[in-house]
């Protein structure tokens, strides 16, 4: 009798292997199709405007319904005029005590004060954001009545202009109400409350501009402990290193945050920042802008904001409870005890935000063992480049060792940069080597190399097409406006 | 044993070439990809069922090995077929050592897109390993099973020639 062929129960194994074995693949191949959402940037693109100067002028942010009068610029309006600048202040300040937009925001806010005084050679720009309000005053002299006016501008989420000129008798009281009605629902709406404003120094530690056009800022988290729940913080901040053109950059194109960027010699100190979120222990921290300037030693920034993208800058706060789950703390004690080596806030919180992210990417915590493993990496890499023994661990070694740990430990490590595609007006078709990419505003991740970029808009007559050079690690922008060429 | 380091060269060299080029590739893949900002529930969902896919796979890929184990004990001694079960259990082996670490690479990639800034599992840089993974995984089986038959149907003869 001849022998059954082997393969053919082979292929019933193989069968039904296969099906035990694609059963689960299968299932789990049946998940509804990848969904491509739009940047969240996109929507963060500001609409600004500019608006001609009054002879007195000033900026005010409403940080929680704190109202804060963040500058004022005078110019003499005659020779005959004796007010300082102080007196228009409290003058301003007064008024809007008495005024139908102090009753709605101001005369909640105790404290608000004068903080800062322009130089007359400062150059000024605005932006009008959600949850901030340019406030001009004009001085104006009519004989010898002369009298304050106000102007209020805001733009809400949906990008409706609240306008209110107390200084024209002409406007309509009822139009007035409604508006300011409207605006205080709007910041009821939107505004945390109650606040407490807490000023703090702190240090930028750390910036990276990665990850779309986003400058994040991690501050020294000495003072964190400090803050308390509903708590506005007011920070002043010095980088601790020179900032490269393009973080400058992205921190002058910031439409959220109130800094003040000076420029001496190509390098960048922050002055002044003004977040408008609220801070609770243990929970990330962000500060958004309201208000960036750039002055050089030529005087004006050139920086146009209607060319400027979104510019985030956070200050991570380690959250203690989620790091409690983790049990990063217990393990930076541990480690630090074993070690010898200090590991100070700035490392733990680097480390803790990192950990927080893969616990947000629905990964798997990292185990101790691997967590003090790295550790003790960074302090061989520091201990080598030095000759004395490593006494602590900041989070500037985490970065110069993380390069040589995860080149040690990955297989696949590419190169990648990014570009930030930006239009006026908004909306318009973005093609990537002429496959469709989606609609400016947006920002792309790409393999280094050199790509064609085109914008298209048949509604608004926009046609740009320009070939850029995508390095690693850098962020590439290609912004085109209606009837002129991209940069 | 000129024939034997010949075989065994050019096996090592096959397999040298199957774990490098997946990895060369990915190298060269080019990404254009919108930057994500934040993970949406869909992509961490999609997230949570890739890596409950490629456990999946790395498990019972895993399970390849012990039951090669079994089946070379079971097999006995090699008779005039044992070459041909020697290279079996050889390609099972390779191949579900190929199908973990394209895993590996899958989960690498796919670390690296998330550190990159987007999130596209459709991705050639994820799906090549993927499928990689996968096919090697099915391969390693088909072996495995040729292995497992050819390893029976030699016994069977044994028992009934005793029973006879």
């Amino acid at each position: 009798m001849r022998p059954r062929s082997p393969f053919r129960r082979s292929a019933a194994v193989i069968a039904g292997l296969l099906v035990a074995s694609a059963w689960p693949v299968g299932a789990k191949a049946e998940v509804p199709p990848e969904i491509e959402l739009r940047n969240k940037v996109d929507s963060k693109i500001p609409r600004a405007w500019t608006e001609k100067p009054y002879v007195v002028e000033g900026r005010a942010t409403v940080v929680s319904e704190a109202f804060r009068i963040t500058s004022l610029r005078t110019e003499p309006l005659d020779a005959e005029s004796s007010a300082s600048d102080q007196e228009i202040a409290h003058a301003l300040v007064e008024s809007f005590r008495d005024s139908l937009v102090a009753k709605r925001v101001v005369h909640r806010i105790p404290g608000a004060e004068i903080t800062r005084l322009f130089d007359e050679d400062d150059a000024t720009r605005y932006i009008a954001r959600p949850l901030h309000v340019l406030i001009r005053w004009a001085l104006r002299d009519s004989g010898d009545d002369r009298r304050l006016s106000v102007n209020v501008s805001a733009t809400t989420f949906d990008r409706r202009r609240l306008t209110w000129d107390a200084g024209a008798p002409s406007t309509d009281r009822a139009t007035l109400e409604q508006l300011a009605d409207s605006f205080a629902e709007f910041a009821k709406e939107h505004v945390p409350r109650p606040a407490r404003i807490v000023k703090v120094d702190g240090e930028i530690a750390r910036y990276f501009p990665s990850r779309r056009p986003n400058v994040r800022l991690i501050l020294e988290t000495a003072w964190l402990s400090e803050l308390e729940e509903g708590d506005i913080l007011l920070a002043s901040i010095d980088p601790t290193e020179p900032l490269d053109p393009l973080t400058a950059d992205l921190l002058a194109a910031s439409s959220k945050l109130l800094l003040r960027v000076v420029e001496p010699q190509n390098e960048l100190t922050i002055v002044e920042a003004w977040p408008s979120e609220i801070v609770a222990p243990g929970q990330a921290l962000q500060i958004v802008a309201l208000y960036t300037e750039v002055s050089t030693p030529h005087g004006a920034s050139d920086v146009a904001l209607f060319e400027s993208t979104s510019v985030e800058i956070h200050a991570l706060i380690p959250r203690t409870k989620r790091s409690a789950a983790l049990g990063p703390t217990e393990l930076f004690d541990r480690w630090q005890q074993n070690a010898s080596v200090e590991l100070l806030s700035s490392a733990r919180s680097t480390i803790a935000a990192d950990l927080e992210m893969l616990h947000r990417a629905g990964l798997r915590p990292l185990p101790g063992a691997l967590l003090e493993y790295y550790l003790y990496e960074v302090r061989d890499h520091k201990r080598s480049l030095r000759s004395s023994p490593v006494q602590s661990i900041d989070h500037l070694d985490l970065r110069r060792a993380e390069a040589r740990i995860t080149a040690t430990y990955r297989l696949l490590d590419k190169p990648r940069g990014f570009l930030e595609v930006s239009s006026i007006p908004e909306d318009a078709v973005i093609r990537i080597e002429g496959t469709r990419r989606g609609y400016t505003n947006r920002s792309f991740v790409l393999s280094p190399g050199s790509y064609t970029i085109q914008v298209v808009s048949a509604a608004s007559s926009l046609d740009c097409s320009k070939t850029v050079e995508i390095r690693a690690d850098e962020t590439t922008p290609v912004r085109c406006l209606a009837n002129s060429r991209p940069e | 044993m000129l024939r034997a380091v010949l075989k065994y060269s050019l096996a090592a060299g096959a397999m040298g070439l199957a774990v490098f080029a997946p990895r060369l590739y990915l190298e060269q893949v080019l990404v254009i990809e919108p930057l994500v900002d934040e993970l949406t529930t869909q992509h961490v969902e999609q997230l949570s069922l890739f890596t409950e896919m490629n456990q999946h796979l790395t498990t019972l890929a895993s399970l390849v090995f012990p039951a090669l184990g079994v089946l070379l004990g079971f097999a006995g001694s090699p008779g005039p077929q044992g070459s041909d079960r020697r290279l079996l259990a050889g390609l099972s082996a390779g191949f579900a050592g190929l199908s973990l670490y394209c895993g590996y690479l899958a989960h690498e990639a796919v670390l690296w897109m998330l550190e990159a800034g987007f999130f596209r599992l459709s991705h050639r840089l994820v799906q090549v390993p993927m499928t990689l993974q996968f096919m090697a995984f099915i391969l390693a089986v088909f072996f495995l099973g040729d292995l497992a038959i050819r390893a029976t149907g030699d016994r069977r003869p044994e028992h009934e020639d005793e029973d006879r």
